[in-house]
């Protein structure tokens, strides 16, 4: 271990002496964070919507609906709810502007539910209020979701002969599952998808993610540098073992990542206004993603020949992973693929942390951000290694 | 009593995809001995240092270094041998002393020990005054003695130099070769690669001469030209009636040759200098008029040529 920090010690001094390192790992991301969050529209002080809901239905599982999930957005300050008569008028609230988005429930709803069968209810969005309708469609699917448990539970009752089939007794059964607590937490549910950080916040953490990778790249690709500078034979004539080479640059990887984060953290913080939430489940953020990081550059490194070449595969993964990942544009506002895609990037999973915890979330929020971030970093890590060590040996 | 060797290297090979760079190659270091293997660029010195070194995987073989079997991961045996690469292997962004604390920390040295020892490798490698300079500022010349001075920081028993030399100026290769005649006479047992025979010639005890992967000959610099009867030339540049001359000098006793053409006389005898008063004498008497005497004695450029049937620069 003594060597390992010999050789990330001296690998820290050269990159100090080379701006080059303090200008992509801090300078950069900083600069980026800035223009973004300066020039694109802000959503500073947290998401809020205006929904229309249109209950043309009046029975239980309308009411279901607009007393429970609804009514707990309002609650949590994450919506207000105009009540409207008609599906035609909350069209035209949502073109002017009034609202952000409408449900409409369709008459019959309750009786369709109640007789086992289905009703479709709609949300018209806004295209100029995207993450409104977006949330909107999440509370009705997580109700719809809720109602189809409880209707074949009631099946199932059905079946098994608990209770008759005479419709009368199925409505009323259904009807009393609907008036009962939810198992499943919608409002809980409703308000984790409405949660998102505010603008600074978000493009200081998307900037931070993307040019963390960038940062990554100082400590790992150091190995092809020194083969090409001829060190890397006399540190292995050394009497230390080739493992302890790669340790000591995966060191100054994990360093650089770290310290390129927390400086534009602080300074997001300081000068942008973000709003990063709890500083320990911040840091083990921080760090889980800087191993995830360092992982995928190692990796890199091992199917590299070149400096160069690492340089380029460096970039074309970190920009690849961050347009997949969210760093240039929300999520919320991308097709369904593109989300499901992004839970492959470390940077999804870093801006979900962010989200969460500015979001007043803690380790139990970013639990599984911080499981995906360090997984990603051991896989790539160990493979990185095998493929690095070939690397070093060969002469 | 002999003395133990130092490294031992048994029947060593390599090889890269169909090409066998190295192919049994045996040999051994005495304590305090220098010794050098000779060979033309691509003979196999490099891999066969590599391997000595720890550097590199060898295909079969064995490597012994003061009782220790040298691998890529055995660190005792490597913590014996100081190596300087044919190649600087500095790192140029940072100073001179940097550079030595670096991989004397490497070595396992530290605090004052460290401290002393840096001290004291600037001093034998005359950059004590550019200590704290970047070693990018250096000439060719300070940046090669710093390139010695590093595999000489943790005092190894062993120095191997891959070709000190190369792309060196005539000053600072003299003043190179000057420092390994002092190491080798400290009693540092050395392991010297080079292609150039002259230096071959004078620094070591004993040489190897290394082509095609194989050591085709060792032994001291008398055993190596023994190999090829040691026999000297002397060319005469004459005028006058030649042929008599010729063939009265052919008669001579330790005259083994004597041909003449184009105003030239030339004999293959042995110990030239000795002979040379008698051999002008003879000339005089049979009518050359000698203007110029030439005294060609073999060497380790001849040996190669002679076992190999090519020159050491090919």
């Amino acid at each position: 271990m003594g060597a390992a920090l010999t050789i990330a010690l001296k690998d820290l001094r050269q990159r100090l002496r080379d701006r080059s390192a303090i200008i992509t790992a801090i300078a950069a991301p900083l600069v980026l964070a800035t223009m973004f969050a300066l020039l694109l529209p802000s959503n500073d002080g947290g998401f809020h919507a205006d929904l229309a809901v249109v209950d043309l239905d009046g029975g239980p599982v309308a009411q279901g609906l607009v007393d429970g999930p609804l009514a707990g957005l309002e609650a949590a300050d994450v919506a207000d709810l105009t009540t409207v008569g008609s599906e035609s008028e909350a069209s035209t609230l949502v073109e002017d502007g009034t609202v952000d988005a409408a449900i409409v429930i369709p008459a019959g709803l309750s009786a369709a539910v109640s007789a086992g069968g289905g009703a479709e209810i709609t949300v018209i969005g806004s295209p100029a209020a995207v993450l409104a309708a977006q949330v909107a469609r999440s509370v009705v699917e997580g109700y719809a979701n809720e109602v189809e448990a409880i209707q074949l539970s009631v099946t199932t009752a059905i079946q098994v002969g608990d209770v008759g089939s005479d419709p009368t007794t199925v409505g009323a059964l259904a009807a009393e599952a609907i008036a009962l607590p939810a198992p499943i937490a919608v409002l809980d549910e409703a308000a984790a998808a409405a949660r998102q950080a505010s603008s600074a916040t978000y493009y200081a953490a998307a900037m931070a993610v993307l040019f963390v990778f960038f940062a990554a790249q100082f400590g790992v690709l150091g190995i092809l540098g020194e083969r090409r500078n001829g060190t890397l034979g006399r540190m292995l004539a050394a009497p230390i073992a080739p493992a302890t080479i790669l340790l000591g640059k995966l060191l100054v990887s994990l360093v650089m990542c770290v310290v390129s984060m927390s400086v534009v953290v602080t300074v997001a913080a300081i000068a942008l206004g973000a709003d990063w939430g709890a500083p320990l489940p911040l840091a083990a953020l921080i760090v889980a993603t800087s191993i995830s990081a360092s992982g995928i550059a190692l990796l890199v490194v091992g199917f590299a020949r070149t400096e160069d070449q690492a340089g380029a595969i460096t970039s074309m993964v970190a920009m690849t992973l961050a347009v997949l990942g969210g760093s240039f544009f929300p999520l919320t506002a991308a097709p369904e693929f593109l989300t499901r895609l992004s839970l492959l990037t470390p940077h999804a999973w870093f801006l979900s942390g962010v989200a969460e915890l500015a979001g007043g979330g803690g380790f139990a929020a970013i639990a599984p951000a911080l499981g995906v971030l360090l997984a990603i970093g051991i896989v790539t890590g160990g493979l990185g290694l095998l493929r690095a060590r070939a690397v070093v040996l060969a002469r | 009593m002999t003395e133990p060797s130092l490294l031992t290297t048994q029947d060593l090979r390599k090889r890269y995809g169909e090409r066998l760079a190295v192919d049994g190659v045996s040999f051994h270091i005495k304590v305090g001995e220098t010794y050098g293997l000779l060979g033309p660029n691509g003979a196999g010195k490099t891999t066969t240092i590599s391997m000595i070194c720890g550097l590199l995987r060898r295909d079969g073989g064995e490597v012994v270094v003061d009782g220790r079997p040298v691998d890529i991961g055995a660190t005792e045996a490597k913590a014996v041998i100081g190596y300087v690469p044919q190649d600087l292997a500095l790192y140029p962004d940072l100073t001179a002393r940097e550079n030595l604390r670096f991989f004397g920390r490497l070595q396992r040295l530290s605090g004052r020990d460290l401290s002393g020892r840096v001290d004291e490798v600037l001093d034998l490698i005359g950059l004590a005054d550019r200590a704290n300079d970047r070693v990018d500022s250096f000439s060719g010349g300070m940046k090669r003695r710093l390139n010695i001075g590093i595999g000489l920081l943790h005092r190894p028993k062993l120095l191997v130099l891959d070709e000190p030399t190369v792309g060196v100026d005539p000053q600072s290769r003299n003043a190179i070769l000057t420092s390994v005649d002092e190491l080798g006479r400290e009693g540092l047992a050395i392991l010297y690669t080079t292609h150039y025979m002259e230096e071959a010639e004078r620094l070591c005890d004993r040489i190897g001469i290394i082509d095609q992967g194989r050591i085709i000959a060792e032994g001291t610099r008398r055993e190596l030209v023994g190999l090829i009867g040691e026999r000297d030339r002397l060319n005469l540049v004459a005028g006058g009636s030649l042929g008599p001359a010729t063939e009265a000098l052919g008669r001579l006793e330790r005259v083994d040759e004597a041909t003449w053409a184009d105003g030239r006389i030339e004999l293959v005898v042995s110990e030239a200098r000795t002979l040379l008063p008698l051999v002008l004498e003879v000339a005089a008497a049979t009518g050359a008029e000698v203007r110029s005497v030439e005294i060609v004695e073999p060497d380790l450029e001849a040996v190669f040529l002679h076992l190999t049937g090519k020159a050491l620069r090919d």
